[in-house]
């Protein structure tokens, strides 16, 4: 039984793949900073799953100490982690460099860039030690070097994110522990609805169309992802849903031109 | 007369710089952490070129109300800031991610990239203001994708500066602001050889012959720096010291390779 670890794991991608990684046999440990949220989710998943292979603890990525915590509880509770899946992350509100509030700027940053080296540093140093390990780190806008007037430091960190996995590759070399990435594209989540929320009107629109195109919903994207981390043995992987080439065959595919996929989600 | 302010600047790249730019007649805000090191610079700028044109005060880059202050105490004393110079920077230990200190992980996302995009937002706020102005940021080991063993940190966030001054500079498009970066190349600084101090002796030896074909003084590159900055109107410029081709012209060319950097300064 595989053991796996999924940080912001109470909604969105990091619930889903939690429970797809539950439906593939693997023991799962989810996590987040709010407690009440994490710990409904425990017990729903124990529900739908065996509670045995379920388990939930509270973590602010941006606090090494909790990190720590993370995978001392997960070792103690299972044994050995296999997986662990940097999923945390947090937008800012689509806005210019300059009107943007600089807490935003440095929440971001904290969760995105430093929880996320915080995570690989623990995860890494664990796995080392007991001889093997798969490290995944979430990619997003940026990460391709795109670049959107408005999420300037969102990109930012993926951009960082991208450079950082590709580093840890080649320090890992010749090492029994893995690391690579994940592109889960588009998906519709809250983070993405409350930019939407957030947006002008013609943004909106704009945004809209390319999300009807390009989004997928996390029950679409997360079997996949899980699937094939469970399948990886290459070093400095890159799993990636919507491709380059995927997305220009959509804007060329009626069905997809077609699609009113948020209106599922009330826009 | 233009007004220049650069952040990180009692020593190394940061001071040059200002040397330069106070050769070309402009008036400088000098600006570090450490208040001592700051006055006794100022104060021997002072002495070369005349009162009144050079400006000292500390200035913790990852506070973004000091550099508020920086930017007010600026332009107070010299009614407009032309110049913005996001230079401060921190480089970690050469050790790999699973080894590092993680306040050493924090402190360095934290100067080199959040007060970058700290820096770069006041600076922005202030010119929007005045109607013009110009930003750079300094990119470095890293910003061109170049990876090495133990610099996975200081590489992300380098990286990820490159990909932050260029979706900036989309973010100005339509703004009477230019943002730019300058690339410097590898240059002898104290910041440089103290790393080197810290490394196994072994590997120090093998990368070298690397840094007396590739680096080379502050006094060498900064005025080229300078001069770009000073004479730019374009929006998304980098200026870039050592480009990939002159990298390999240099590694042909024995008045380069046969240089050695390293025995007058005891390594």
């Amino acid at each position: 039984m595989k053991v796996v670890l999924i940080t912001g794991s109470s909604k969105g991608i990091g619930l889903g793949l939690a429970k797809e990684f539950l439906k593939k046999d693997c023991a799962v440990v989810i996590s987040a900073r709010g407690k009440e949220k994490l710990d409904q989710e425990v017990v729903n998943l124990g529900n739908d799953f065996e509670s045995d292979r379920v388990m939930g603890k509270t973590c602010d990525m941006s606090d090494f100490d909790q990190v720590e915590a993370l995978w001392n509880a997960a070792k103690e509770k299972f044994g050995q982690v296999d997986i662990w899946i940097n999923n945390a992350g947090i937008s800012n509100r689509k806005k210019m460099l300059w009107e943007l509030d600089p807490k935003e700027i440095s929440s971001v940053v904290n969760t995105n860039i430093i929880g996320l080296m915080f995570g690989c540093r623990v995860a890494i140093k664990g796995m080392l030690e007991q001889g093997s390990g798969q490290v995944f780190n979430f990619e997003g806008h940026g990460s391709n070097d795109m670049v959107l007037a408005g999420l300037t430091p969102y990109g930012t960190t993926k951009r960082a994110v991208r450079y950082l996995t590709e580093s840890l590759v080649a320090e890992l070399e010749g090492k029994p522990v893995i690391v690579g990435t994940i592109g889960p594209g588009m998906v519709i989540t809250d983070l993405l609805i409350n930019d939407l929320k957030n947006m002008t009107e013609e943004d909106r629109e704009q945004a809209k169309i390319i999300f009807n195109i390009l989004g997928d919903k996390v029950e679409t994207v997360t079997p996949y992802l899980a699937e094939k981390v469970l399948e990886n043995t290459s070093q400095g992987a890159k799993i990636d849903w919507l491709t380059e080439e995927i997305a220009q065959e959509r804007f060329a595919d009626d069905a997809y031109l077609e699609r009113d996929l948020l209106a599922e989600f009330g826009h | 007369m233009k007004t220049v302010v650069i952040t990180g600047s009692s020593k190394g790249i940061g001071l040059g710089l200002a040397r330069e730019c106070l050769k070309r007649d402009c008036s400088v805000v000098m600006s570090a952490r450490g208040g001592k090191k700051l006055d006794k610079e100022v104060a021997n700028l002072d002495n070369v070129f005349g009162i009144d044109r050079v400006m000292g005060k500390t200035c913790d880059v990852t506070d973004v109300a000091q550099i508020q202050q920086l930017w007010d105490a600026s332009k107070k004393k010299f009614g407009n800031v032309d110049f913005w110079i996001n230079n401060a920077g921190i480089s970690n230990d050469t050790a790999l991610l699973c080894e590092l200190d993680p306040v050493q992980i924090s402190s360095v996302v934290d100067t080199n990239l959040k007060g970058v995009i700290f820096g770069t937002q006041v600076a922005l706020r202030g010119m929007l203001a005045q109607g013009w102005g110009q930003i750079y940021n300094l990119e470095g080991f890293g910003s061109d994708d170049t990876m090495f063993e133990g610099l996975s940190v200081y590489g992300s966030t380098k990286r990820a500066l490159r990909y932050f001054t260029e979706s900036m500079a989309q973010e100005v498009d339509n703004e009477p602001v230019v943002i730019g970066s300058l690339s410097p190349g590898i240059v002898i600084t104290d910041f440089l050889l103290d790393d080197l101090r810290k490394m196994d002796p072994e590997k120090l030896e093998s990368i070298k012959p690397v840094y007396n074909a590739l680096a080379d003084t502050v006094e060498t590159v900064t005025p080229f720096l300078v001069e770009n900055v000073l004479k730019n109107e374009e929006n998304g410029k980098r200026f870039i010291w050592l480009t990939k081709d002159e990298a390999n012209r240099r590694f042909e060319d024995e008045n380069y390779y046969n240089r050695d950097f390293f025995t007058e300064r005891g390594l």
